[in-house]
């Protein structure tokens, strides 16, 4: 749906905590179903300092990837909590 | 025992850290996402050691299509992952017709040779990158050692076990991945 909008000129501005969303564009993007200069990501973090708010952009290839420029932590809590799973089943072995 | 750190620490800010290319055997993400003590979780934290760090894996055609033989939930999270990043350098993988060559000429039996050519694209994969594979397979790192002798090209590959780790793999991933010659594939 976001993607349709997007291709059909609307400006989506979409705040999301979900890492599938993020998936689901990407694949579009790999697919080859939604050209990457559609797509802006922004990435917005407090600043520990002063609270101020930084806002790290990244764009996506043709492939649908971010590179390094996004930030590791988004994409890895599902990584986490498996793995977190995985070692709390094995410690009971 | 403690581990001795064998690294001189990467001076920041002198120049960009080399990101190395890893060959990552298919073994490695199979245990990742095991729960066999202590060897699962040794290869879940090098993994996810390899996420954070800044270096790449290597994949061929022949080392994805064993990753999906040995696919888990976590492996499968961990590659898509590397993916999103860039972290992930597909190459064609090539057939070192010389290595192979040199390999059957050292007179190992046919079950030696058949366990070596089953890992031998592992270490071609590496020739073609930084030199460096990670495998839990202890007994093909052998007898790659065994033949290194003869066939000294194989001299030059570091082959590390996360589960067996010769060191501080962290540490070690953290100050460049350099080579160290005592995990290089030398004679025993």
């Amino acid at each position: 749906m976001l993607a349709d909008a997007a291709r059909r000129g609307v400006v989506v501005v979409a705040e999301t905590h979900s890492s599938l969303l993020l998936r689901g564009v990407q694949t579009l993007v790999a697919k080859g179903e939604l050209s990457p200069q559609l797509v802006k990501l922004h990435w917005f973090k407090r600043r520990a300092e002063d609270g101020a708010t930084e806002v790290h952009s990244a764009d996506l290839d043709e492939h649908g990837r971010f590179g390094e420029s996004w930030p590791e932590d988004f994409d890895e809590v599902s990584l986490s909590a498996e793995a977190e799973y995985l070692d709390a089943v094995e410690a009971r072995q | 025992m403690p581990r001795r750190n064998i690294w001189t620490p990467w001076k920041r800010g002198s120049r960009p850290m080399p990101r190395k290319r890893l060959v990552i055997d298919a073994s490695v993400a199979g245990a990742a996402g095991n729960t066999e003590h202590p060897i699962s979780k040794a290869n879940r934290d090098f993994l996810r050691q390899v996420l954070s760090v800044c270096h790449k894996v290597v994949m061929t055609p022949e080392i994805s299509l064993e990753r999906k033989a040995h696919q888990s939930r976590f492996s499968s999270l961990w590659r898509t992952s590397m993916t999103a990043h860039k972290k992930v350098v597909e190459t064609c993988g090539t057939d070192d017709p010389d290595l192979r060559s040199g390999i059957d000429r050292c007179g190992l039996r046919e079950k030696q040779r058949a366990a070596i050519h089953k890992d031998i694209h592992l270490v071609e994969a590496a020739l073609l990158a930084d030199r460096i594979v990670i495998s839990g397979d202890g007994s093909a790192r052998h007898l790659f050692c065994m033949v290194s002798s003869d066939v000294p090209l194989l001299k030059s590959v570091v082959w590390v076990n996360p589960a067996q780790p010769p060191a501080d793999l962290q540490q070690w991933l953290e100050r460049g991945g350099r080579p160290v010659k005592d995990w290089q594939l030398r004679p025993p």
